[in-house]
């Protein structure tokens, strides 16, 4: 049987091949620079395909920074800050979905206005804070920054008031205990939501350049994206190979995490549309 | 001895005036009781302060004769059946079954026995790995059933269990219902807006309106004995035909003192295109046919008389045209209403 090929339909084409180069070109631009030599990096016209990659420049990416040892730091930061997220955003969200008490819409309203307040406004006082209370170059600066997510905590709450009242009820003739009825019924259900909020935390956690600058003044505990931003710092001109070596390094895990949640990541988000 | 016991209970939410006023209900040890009533009635309310879902604002409940106002819904002693059933959706049949168990402290080898016994007797055994979403609605209506009856409660409770089945498995899930009570012997509270239900399952029949007990017996009684026009005009498809006290004064009827309105079963009075030969015992009005519903076993005829619209049901039908009818009634058989539509004895 013949496909006919209607003017909608290669238009919908058209556009969906639009719409892959716009997130695909930089990604391949990113992965292609960093296998060329430097010359080759900054030839003009521009080369899209390389004939002779250089994988050496992992390496020398690799050794040009403490890189194990800012891997280390970054796992430590990016698993303490879920860990935190998860001991203060599920009780929090399951309290606004589910409690009726004294100023819980307040709360709420206070909750998702920290939301609109950039971190470059409010760096100072935390730094000020921080190096009062001897945090600076310790973990806990880059952790309690995002210890907690206003955005988590309103998503987690829209998806526990979807939960029927009587599932609730059902669970509390069964005896059940609020804690049993969190961890047993309404996290289950959530499933897909918490693991999409995990991965946005841990990939704005991985991907922080910011806080780790502000918070930190030195390699011990400073994490990965800090150092390879550093590695445009060296002698002799940006290092476009290096660097984009470095970054790809960088993205690895992310991308990793992401095959891993892709099928509840998906999940969650339509079952946001359905309602 | 009462079962449950609800002694001067109010309810109102918030500031408005109360749901409930000050009611009063027993409901007897192993007795299937059917709170029966339209929407909005106060039946739902009632079963869900008897789980202790809802707070009471005034009176106490009293279970064994002890008061469970401040129990907590866990330690009741009842198990419910919720309308759409509230299954837990991420746990099998076999963990939905076992959640209960499991909070109770229920050691693992009674949970298996019971679970086994139990999926057995509903017939679920080979669906106990499955999850709700992947079973019929039939299905889930007998988790719902089987996670209640697993726990072995003094009470059974259930919020309107059949109406979200289809006709014929309602029809199937009732007698299933029936026997499971006998089989049981425990005592059942029923909630349900559908007056067959009710008169088919229940021992006793509690009939609501607007939060006031409108009449509390037997199916039986209720039918042959109705105690006022609402609940007359509730029991019985077609409901009763409720007409002046002057139609039939007109017709030649001597009625009880006070009579102002009386009533007639729509399955007790014959309908023909002409009648002769009439005792005293009987009363004919004239009427004209409006409308003819043959359903196989029986036939319903919709009249419009002088007095008002008139049903009549007739099990054998002798194929009355359409045009002038004659509606005959034995007068035995009416039954007299006051002014404040009490019934008169």
């Amino acid at each position: 049987m013949k496909k006919r090929i209607t003017f909608t339909s290669a238009g919908k084409l058209v556009f969906d091949v639009f719409l892959f180069l716009i997130f695909f070109l930089p990604f391949y631009w990113m992965v292609l620079t960093s296998i060329k030599t430097m010359g080759e990096t900054l030839k003009m016209p521009p080369s899209f395909w390389v004939s002779n990659p250089q994988w050496e420049n992992f390496v020398t990416a690799f050794n040009a920074i403490p890189f194990l040892n800012m891997l280390k730091n970054s796992l430590i930061v990016v698993f303490g800050t879920l860990f935190c997220q998860c001991i203060t955003v599920i009780p929090a969200a399951y309290a606004f979905a589910r409690y009726e008490f004294k100023g819980s819409k307040f709360l709420f309203g206070v909750t998702l206005a920290t939301m609109m307040i950039p971190a470059q406004l409010i760096f100072l006082p935390v730094f000020l804070l921080f190096s009062q209370l001897g945090l600076i170059n310790s973990y806990w600066s880059l952790i309690l920054p995002s210890a907690s997510s206003a955005f988590a905590i309103f998503m987690l709450r829209q998806t526990f008031k979807q939960v029927p009242e009587e599932l609730l009820e059902a669970a509390r003739l069964d005896n059940a205990s609020e804690w049993t009825i969190l961890r047993r019924i309404m996290l289950p259900i959530a499933r897909p939501t918490v693991v999409t909020l995990a991965l946005l935390t841990f990939i704005s956690s991985w991907n922080d350049y910011f806080w780790p600058l502000v918070l930190t003044t030195n390699n011990t505990v400073r994490t990965l994206p800090v150092g390879i931003a550093a590695l445009k710092a060296a002698e002799g001109g940006i290092k476009y190979h290096i660097l984009m070596a470095g970054n790809v390094l960088l993205v690895i895990p992310v991308l990793a995490a992401f095959f891993i949640a892709q099928k509840q990541v998906i999940r969650a988000f339509t079952y946001m549309g359905e309602k | 001895m009462y079962k449950i016991e609800l002694r001067n209970i109010t309810k109102s939410y918030g500031g408005n005036p109360p749901v409930i006023e000050n009611l009063n209900l027993g409901i007897k040890e192993g007795s299937f009781t059917v709170l029966l009533g339209p929407s909005g009635c106060g039946k739902s309310t009632i079963l869900r302060m008897i789980a202790g879902l809802e707070t009471v604002t005034q009176g106490d409940i009293f279970m064994d004769g002890i008061s469970v106002r401040d129990t907590a819904p866990g330690d009741r002693q009842i198990a419910m059946v919720f309308q759409n059933y509230a299954l837990y959706p991420t746990m099998t049949v076999r963990e939905n079954m076992e959640f209960g168990l499991k909070n109770s402290k229920i050691p693992k080898e009674e949970r298996d026995k019971r679970i086994q016994e139990i999926s057995e007797m509903v017939g679920l055994t080979e669906y106990l790995d499955r999850k709700p979403q992947h079973l019929s609605g039939g299905q889930r209506q007998r988790v719902a059933l089987a996670r209640a009856i697993v726990k072995k409660p003094a009470v059974f409770l259930m919020d309107e269990p059949l109406s979200n089945l289809d006709a014929k498995l309602r029809n199937q899930i009732r007698t299933d219902l029936i026997e499971l009570y006998r089989k049981l012997g425990t005592t059942f509270v029923y909630v349900t807006h559908d007056q067959v239900e009710a008169m088919s399952m229940g021992t006793d029949i509690v009939l609501l309106e607007k939060g006031v007990i409108r009449q509390s017996t037997t199916p039986n009684e209720i039918y042959q004995h109705p105690a006022n026009v609402f609940t007359a005009k509730f029991i019985g498809s077609p409901p009763m035909n409720v007409l002046d006290a002057s139609a039939f004064t007109e017709l030649g009827v001597s009625l009880p003192e006070g009579t102002r309105y009386v009533g007639f079963r729509p399955e007790i009075a014959m309908v023909a295109s002409s009648i002769t030969g009439l005792t005293g015992d009987y009363v004919a009005m004239e009427g004209d046919l409006l409308a003819r519903e043959m359903l196989g076993d029986q036939t319903l005829y919709k009249v419009q008389t002088p007095y008002g619209i008139v049903h009549v049901k007739i099990f054998d039908d002798w194929g009355v045209g359409y045009g002038k009818v004659t509606i005959v009634v034995k007068k035995s058989n009416l039954f007299f209403f006051d002014q404040q539509e009490q019934a008169i004895a």
